[in-house]
């Protein structure tokens, strides 16, 4: 989709809804208006145009000097296998957790794992289904979302710990710079991380769920991407965002117009280029800020 | 036999308007009629047995009485007053009785009218008290349970209006129906005259699914007895969508419900039999269906989920003349059916899709599809539910969560959208953090942003240019020409309370619609601009469509299923000269009883 057609593409869209004010519907109009200061950050990135940067996630012929191999940790009592994607470059990196959605480790995961290694991060992604045999054996994308859907926080939560732990003591990991992102059901699961881990850096959420409980716990700046189109999900933004300035912790969180919820892991339909381009800055930005 | 009899209050006044209904011993139908000006009722002619009769009226205790029908009888009532009648009262009195005097309650009443009471009536919801925390763990439930009914689980992230709003709502919750004194003013309907109290209602009882075990073969709590509050879906008090009446008198009805047998349903009217028909589905269970619409040659025509193997939900067609169902399956590429037919003036069946709709011709055996020209936008996912089928030959069709009504074209195969109006003055009382909210929440179905009309399903006037739409959020119907497609929203009388659900045009362009939420039936005349109100003798009934038949030498019908009491009633009219007739042959039975005796 050409930057172009985003311009269009705001809360009221133009083209498909012939505008932002229906016969009468002053308040729509203005409900527009706040909603573009809102999110004027994200259109004026947008209109920016800004095309240098490439979109994520790259696949693997398209990432350089990145090493990947598969390790294994013990989580309660099970051996958890995990994809890790490396830098070439010698010295300490800063790790990063990335924690799959409800389609498991598939290769789209994975691809975001050397994206990110290619930034800079020793990178690792825990196949959480580790304790169902693994992802690549349930077969299908039903199967593992079944399978997903038979997890419970507790365990993944403690699975991620671990992870967590593994990954502090990797030849080559800033221990002090060890963050998370997750995706969909992960991304409800990175969220939760922060709450568990409090040394956990910084933690990037991608349309994922709120926790119930335990936000008072975080010590990590949260970042939130969400899309849109994803309402039922979306919509528990700005009651996320008060919550968690209510218990004085730092939230930052982003609306991407006119998308779905697959718009930076999707490789089909749901993908978007433009909001994968501008989110996937953002949250480098987020990872590797210093305060 | 004439049954008929005077209904006083304790202090010896008639009352008009009374609700006095029969059913024989062992029968599963129950006829109901309504006292006149002068508190007298007058059954039409009923079969010899014993009959259960009883009066009711908001605000009083129900009079019961017996009578063995085996020669003209007159039965009185006297109805005593009721102390807490809170659950007798229909969902529209109860939203009308909650308080709204502040900013505040108006604003926190919204959300509870635009996200309770799509599903279920605001009665089954307010008929009981509960504290703070006990609204609260309601709240925390429903807010995770979507439109089927169905829990998603703990990694639902929650419907986003009802979760910002779950405090503040248990709060304004536990104010007014919570242990302590209520703070609402309660305001009861008045009770009909005129025609309404005229009708004669007819309900038939439909067992319970049999295979899915509910403790009774009939629900108990059906709402016959308003007192006791409306009926529950965990009685089995489900199953019931659509109905119509067929050429010959027989009545048939959707079950959108799983089930292992019943994808449609016929009522003997004479005995009140129930005939289950089934069409194959998938995983072993019938195909599951929803709306439900006649054609001119008697055919009933239905949606039909997908076959064993799979595939698009399809289209059936039952001949009631010979009990057979044909199915015709979309072909591949076209979306399969949703909920929703009807049959314009050129014999051409329609049919609702996730995404449009599809038109039907049944000589051909053709489908045809449109699709609706947004689908999604920033207020939500339209969510295509009602649909009507012009004169000229076009649908009509609504995305509820998104206020557009769409319609199509078949000279040019294109497709065309009307957006409606907000509803005024919800916008001024929203806080800031309320408005970032239902931004980014949009609509979604049975939860609705504060000043969405929710246009739910709809009636074309087949003897003229209109189309009118239910709107039920906005407590609106909204007039549109078919040919300029200029819209007119007329209000109902209690816009803020009253929330219509589908509308029919009768052969003289009266508008009728099924009060969900009201448990009535409202007429408007297009004529006159006179709005009048029909009430139903159950409670509860929540009913979800209203179909007519008409016949040119005989009586008008309306038929109205009852989704939340497992019934479908038979509305019919009575004149003046009806009534007289019947108080007439009623006083010289009673002559000739009394000279026999």
């Amino acid at each position: 989709m050409p930057i172009h057609t985003l311009r269009k593409i705001d809360f009221c869209p133009g083209k498909r809804v012939k505008g932002c004010l229906p016969e009468g519907g002053r308040y729509r109009r203005r409900m527009c208006m706040r909603v573009l200061a809102t999110f004027g950050l994200v259109l004026a990135f947008l209109l920016s145009g800004n095309q240098s940067m490439s979109a994520s996630p790259l696949p693997a012929q398209d990432v350089q000097g990145v090493n990947v191999k598969t390790v294994t940790y013990g989580s309660d009592g099970a051996s958890i296998e995990a994809f890790v994607a490396e830098p070439q470059s010698s010295g300490t990196h800063p790790g990063l957790l990335v924690i799959h959605g409800n389609l498991g480790l598939n290769e789209s995961i994975k691809d975001v794992a050397r994206r990110f290694a290619a930034a800079g991060f020793v990178v690792m992604a825990p196949d959480l289904l580790s304790h169902s045999g693994g992802t690549a054996n349930l077969r299908g994308p039903e199967n593992v979302a079944h399978a997903i859907a038979t997890l419970s926080a507790d365990q993944t939560v403690k699975d991620l710990k671990e992870g967590f732990a593994f990954l502090a003591k990797y030849p080559g990991v800033d221990a002090s710079k060890l963050s998370s992102i997750g995706f969909d059901w992960g991304g409800g699961r990175s969220f939760m991380l922060a709450g568990a881990v409090p040394e956990l850096y910084r933690a990037v959420v991608f349309s994922g769920r709120t926790p119930d409980e335990g936000l008072q716990d975080i010590h990590a700046p949260v970042m939130a991407n969400y899309a849109q189109f994803d309402f039922r999900l979306t919509g528990n933004a700005v009651e996320t965002d008060e919550r968690m300035k209510q218990l004085g912790k730092k939230f930052i969180y982003y609306v991407y117009p006119a998308v779905y919820s697959g718009f930076f892991t999707d490789s089909g339909a749901g993908r978007n280029e433009e909001a994968a381009k501008l989110a996937w800055t953002r949250t480098l930005e987020f990872l590797q800020a210093s305060q | 036999m004439l049954l008929s009899g005077k209904v006083k209050s304790a202090v010896g006044e008639n009352m008009a308007g009374v609700t006095v209904s029969a059913k024989a011993e062992g029968q599963t139908i129950t006829t109901s009629v309504f006292t006149d000006e002068n508190g007298d009722y007058y059954f039409p002619e009923l079969r010899t047995g014993k009959y259960r009769v009883w009066a009711q009226a908001d605000g009083f205790e129900t009079a019961k009485g017996e009578v063995d029908l085996t020669a003209v009888r007159h039965q009185d009532f006297v109805l005593n007053p009721m102390q807490d009648f809170a659950q007798q009262l229909t969902g529209d009195q109860l939203l009308t009785s909650l308080p709204d005097d502040t900013p505040s309650d108006r604003r926190i009443k919204r959300v509870f009218r635009n996200n309770c009471t799509g599903c279920h009536q605001p009665n089954y919801i307010l008929q009981h008290r509960f504290d703070e925390q006990g609204w609260t763990a309601i709240i925390n439930l429903m807010k995770h349970v979507n439109v089927n009914g169905v829990y998603m689980g703990e990694e639902d992230p929650g419907q986003p209006i009802i979760e910002y709003h779950e405090k503040e709502l248990a709060a304004y919750l536990a104010r007014v129906r919570g242990p302590g004194p209520t703070e609402m003013k309660f305001k009861l309907r008045p009770r009909p005259t005129g025609d309404p109290a005229r009708a004669v209602f007819t309900e038939y009882d439909i067992p319970t699914d049999p295979a899915a075990h509910f403790p009774t073969e009939y629900i108990t709590t059906d709402g016959s007895d308003w007192s006791l509050g409306t009926p529950s879906v965990t009685n089995g008090a489900l199953g019931v969508h659509d109905a119509q009446e067929d050429l010959s008198g027989n009545l048939w009805f959707t079950n959108p419900s799983p089930s292992h047998d019943i994808t449609i349903g016929r009522i003997d009217t004479e005995t009140g039999t129930v005939k289950m028909f089934k069409v194959e589905g998938m995983h072993g269970l019938a195909a599951g269906t929803h709306g439900m619409t006649r054609d001119g040659e008697g055919h009933l025509w239905f949606n039909v989920g997908a076959a064993p193997e799979g595939g698009p939900a399809r289209l059936g067609m039952m001949d009631p003349a010979t009990e057979k169902i044909e199915v015709y399956t979309p072909p591949k590429g076209m979306h399969g059916t949703s909920g929703t037919l009807d049959v314009d003036g050129l014999g051409k069946v329609w049919v609702t899709t996730n995404a449009g709709v599809l038109r039907f011709d049944p000589k051909s055996h053709e489908f045809t599809e449109f699709k609706s020209p947004t689908y999604i936008d920033s207020s939500g996912v339209g969510n295509t539910y009602g649909l009507a089928a012009d004169r000229d030959g076009n649908a009509w069709w609504v995305e509820m969560s998104i206020d557009i009504v769409a319609s199509s074209d078949i000279r040019t195969g294109q497709s065309f959208e009307v957006q409606l109006p907000p509803v005024p003055g919800q916008a001024e009382l929203l806080t800031p953090g309320e408005s970032k909210m239902y931004a980014l929440s949009g609509s979604d179905w049975n939860s609705a942003l504060p000043w969405a009309q929710g246009p739910r399903r709809l009636g074309a006037d087949k003897n003229g240019d209109d189309v009118w739409v239910c709107d039920w959020w906005g407590g609106t119907l909204a007039r549109i020409d078919t040919h300029t497609r200029k819209v007119t929203l007329i209000p109902l009388p209690s816009a803020d309370n009253q929330q219509p659900y589908r509308a029919l045009v009768d052969k003289d362009h009266n508008v009728w619609i099924n009060m969900m939420n009201s448990d009535s039936v409202m007429k408007f005349d297009p004529k006159t601009s006179q709005w009048t109100e029909y009430p139903l003798p159950t409670l509860g009934a929540e009913t979800r469509f209203v179909s007519i038949l008409e016949r040119k030498n005989g009586p008008t019908h309306l038929i109205l299923p009852y989704s939340r009491s497992r019934k479908v009633a038979v509305m019919s009219f009575r004149t003046k000269e009806d009534l007289q007739s019947l108080k007439n042959a009623s006083q010289k039975q009673k002559s000739v009883q009394a000279q026999l005796q």
